[in-house]
């Protein structure tokens, strides 16, 4: 049983086909990336996995089956639009949201003090939101999602205006949440945040899923015929590559339609170059969503 | 603890612990009762003055002078003092001992010319009780039982003739009860619904509606507002209750303002009353908060909350045509429409009974259309609470397509 399961939902909104045909697996303790271009229909696939809407066909099965009362305590969810009281302090706000997940007051605001250390906001406690940083809303809104310790965490945007090390920080707290066995969708555009956490994406464009499966294997699966060298000193000439491009910190090199990575490696090694990095050139995320999206729009 | 109740303590704490609930409680009270005050202070402690009032009768009217029947506390009684000329009776005030005369002309009985001499103006009740002094003694040659009456005054009650109501020459607050309700139905009831409109339109301009909705059901959510509001707005109206319980005491037994002595309530009237009070306010409550969340901002809000006061004040603006008959039709229909019906009954209740027929198809007729807001509030909350920076229309929320389809549609 997964955590999360969508089959071939969809969702109209009058004229509106938000959602046309989505489908998707979330497992226990992964962090599963949930992408699509503006407009794609991710966050009405989230309200249709979270029973906010209903879908017009299809189905939905979160925590072993539908959803009930009892389920929403299991779930945390921070949505795209952001919001917590703001004429309140910081400390009764959470504790109320707390509360309404299904912690009784006392261990909600037990709670809200250890994380309000934890994510640097203790001296804030007292203040109204509305006198925050964004970036410590920010903060605050990522407790009131983990506040109750949920077993499924639905996130939208958990990187959007905090700063490098708050990101970082967030990043740590999302793998350990994960290591300890809680499953966490992240919808996010910054693709190089989705390159480093996720296990396995969906990339839906038009209501539709377009791209789904383990990160590693779509990228082996969009890589091109290339490898990235960095040597020591000059790069030599090599037999059967077509064309070499500068790349970060080292060399593309696009291989003829014969000619293997082996055969460049082995041409390396027999020429006594002292190689520094050798890899298969694999496409970063953010390539392989213009790629897909506008081929999709393309076609 | 459930959550619906937790919904209700965080409203509750929330309303009641702002600085403005308890500007709020003392407000009103305090206002009327400054009122009070300085109208009691400038009708009868400033314009009063107990020291004697001298005379000099020219006319012999005064010969055998008859003393008034003291009508208050004997203590306070303003002395009269008779003067053979008013030479004596200008030097008496000159050196205070009197605080004016009066100078009863000789030809009075055909002119009742009397002059009044002062340096300063004498106390109203000085005033008041030299008339009475000459009153008497105008009708003294009469039984003493006819000059009594006389110099009392007239005294008009006013009764139905089934004996259902009487209203005494000087009306006490009891008697206006009803009305007094209405007006702080009035005020409860606009001051629930727009604090619940403002709480909800609050949550959709800080997008905590959806975090709200993936945590609790609409309808515990929809209930623990509705009760924290109520329960907020009834602290509030046990305030006034516990304040107006002071006046009462202070003014009636202390004070001894006479119309605040008698705050006895009819019973049945104000039963027949909350049958139709008690419907409205949650026929308006549920309005309100259907219409919090179905619009956009507070500001709007604002608006919107004001303009459905408007009813509810039409009956005061239109009392005239209604009071003075029972049978009025246009008092029976405002007793019947909804938004009218608080303050027509209560303006009838108050001046004479307003047949029970017509309470209990009001009552009904309120009930109705309270169930009716009621699922229209259901439906605006779960349909427009995810809609941000768009307002929802009536049409939209009675057509399930269309509004499914705006409700999502802002989103994504």
């Amino acid at each position: 049983m997964h955590t999360v399961e969508v089959s071939h939902v969809a969702k109209r909104f009058g004229d509106t086909q938000a959602v046309a045909d989505v489908s998707l697996e979330l497992r226990r303790g992964e962090i599963f990336g949930l992408l699509g271009p503006n407009g794609a229909g991710k966050t009405t696939t989230i309200r249709l996995m979270l029973d906010v809407f209903r879908p017009d066909r299809g189905t939905v099965s979160i925590l072993g089956g539908p959803m009930t009362e009892a389920k929403k305590e299991r779930i945390g969810y921070m949505p795209e639009e952001r919001g917590l009281y703001q004429e309140i302090t910081v400390e009764r706000c959470l504790t109320y949201l707390g509360s309404l997940k299904g912690l009784s007051t006392s261990e909600a605001r037990r709670r809200t003090g250890e994380w309000l250390e934890r994510f640097e906001l203790a001296p804030h406690r007292a203040k109204k939101l509305k006198d925050l940083s964004k970036g410590m809303q920010q903060k605050a809104q990522l407790i009131a999602a983990l506040l109750h310790e949920p077993e499924l965490i639905i996130i939208d945007e958990p990187f959007t205006s905090l700063d490098p090390v708050n990101t970082q920080m967030v990043k740590d707290l999302m793998e350990e949440l994960r290591d300890s066995g809680v499953s966490i969708l992240m919808s996010t555009h910054q693709m190089h945040q989705v390159e480093e956490l996720c296990d396995r994406i969906l990339l839906i464009d038009e209501g539709r899923d377009v791209l789904y499966g383990r990160l590693d294997e779509i990228r082996r699966s969009y890589a091109g015929h290339a490898v990235l060298v960095r040597v020591a000193g000059e790069l030599p000439a090599l037999p059967g590559v077509r064309e070499i491009s500068p790349h970060n910190d080292a060399m593309k090199l696009s291989l003829g339609e014969v000619t293997t990575p082996s055969d460049v490696l082995r041409e390396l090694m027999t020429q006594e170059v002292v190689i520094e990095k050798f890899e298969i050139a694999m496409p970063s995320v953010e390539e392989i969503f213009i790629r897909v999206v506008e081929g999709e729009a393309q076609a | 603890m459930s959550k619906a109740w937790r919904v209700a303590v965080h409203q509750f704490t929330g309303l009641v612990l702002r600085r403005g609930f308890l500007l709020s409680i003392l407000g009103a009270p305090l206002v009327l009762a400054l009122i009070l005050g300085l109208g009691y202070l400038t009708g009868s402690v400033l314009r009063t003055n107990h020291r004697p009032v001298g005379y000099v009768d020219q006319s012999g009217l005064l010969a055998e002078a008859v003393p008034a029947p003291v009508k208050g506390d004997p203590s306070k009684a303003v002395e009269m003092l008779p003067y053979a000329s008013e030479d004596e009776a200008r030097a008496d005030l000159e050196s205070g001992e009197i605080q004016a005369y009066y100078v009863i002309s000789a030809d009075y009985e055909e002119t009742r010319r009397v002059e009044l001499v002062y340096e300063k103006s004498p106390g109203e009740n000085a005033r008041r009780e030299f008339w009475d002094f000459i009153q008497i003694n105008l009708v003294a040659d009469r039984p003493p039982e006819v000059a009594r009456r006389a110099a009392l005054g007239s005294s008009v009650w006013a009764r139905f003739p089934d004996g259902s109501r009487e209203f005494p020459p000087s009306p006490t607050l009891g008697l206006f009860f009803p009305l007094l309700a209405g007006f702080a139905f009035l005020y409860l009831v606009f001051s629930t619904g727009g604090q619940l409109m403002g709480v909800l339109v609050e949550e959709k301009e800080n997008r905590t509606a959806e975090i709200l909705v993936t945590s609790i059901s609409p309808g515990q959510l929809m209930g623990g507002k509705v009760i924290g509001v109520v329960a907020a707005n009834l602290t509030m109206l046990l305030g006034w209750i516990a304040i107006g319980l002071l006046v009462f005491l202070i003014g009636g037994n202390y004070l001894g303002i006479s119309w605040l002595q008698d705050v006895s309530v009819d019973g049945p009237t104000m039963l027949k009353l909350a049958a139709v009070l008690l419907p409205e306010y949650v026929l308006i409550a549920a309005l309100m908060a259907a219409l919090g969340a179905s619009l956009v901002d507070s500001q709007e809000a604002q608006q919107v909350s004001g303009a459905m006061a408007l009813p509810a004040m039409v009956p005061l603006w239109l009392a005239m045509l209604y009071i003075e008959n029972p049978d009025s039709p246009i008092g029976i229909i405002l007793t019947l429409l909804p938004g009218t019906a608080p303050m027509a009954t209560a303006v009838r209740t108050s001046f004479y009974e307003v047949p029970t027929w017509q309470i209990a198809c009001s009552a009904v007729i309120q009930t109705v259309c309270a169930l009716g807001a009621l699922w229209l509030a259901g439906r605006a909350f779960r349909l427009g609470m995810l809609r941000y920076g768009q307002g929802l229309k009536l049409r939209e929320i009675l057509t399930k397509r269309k509004t499914l389809a705006a409700a999502g549609g802002a989103n994504e």
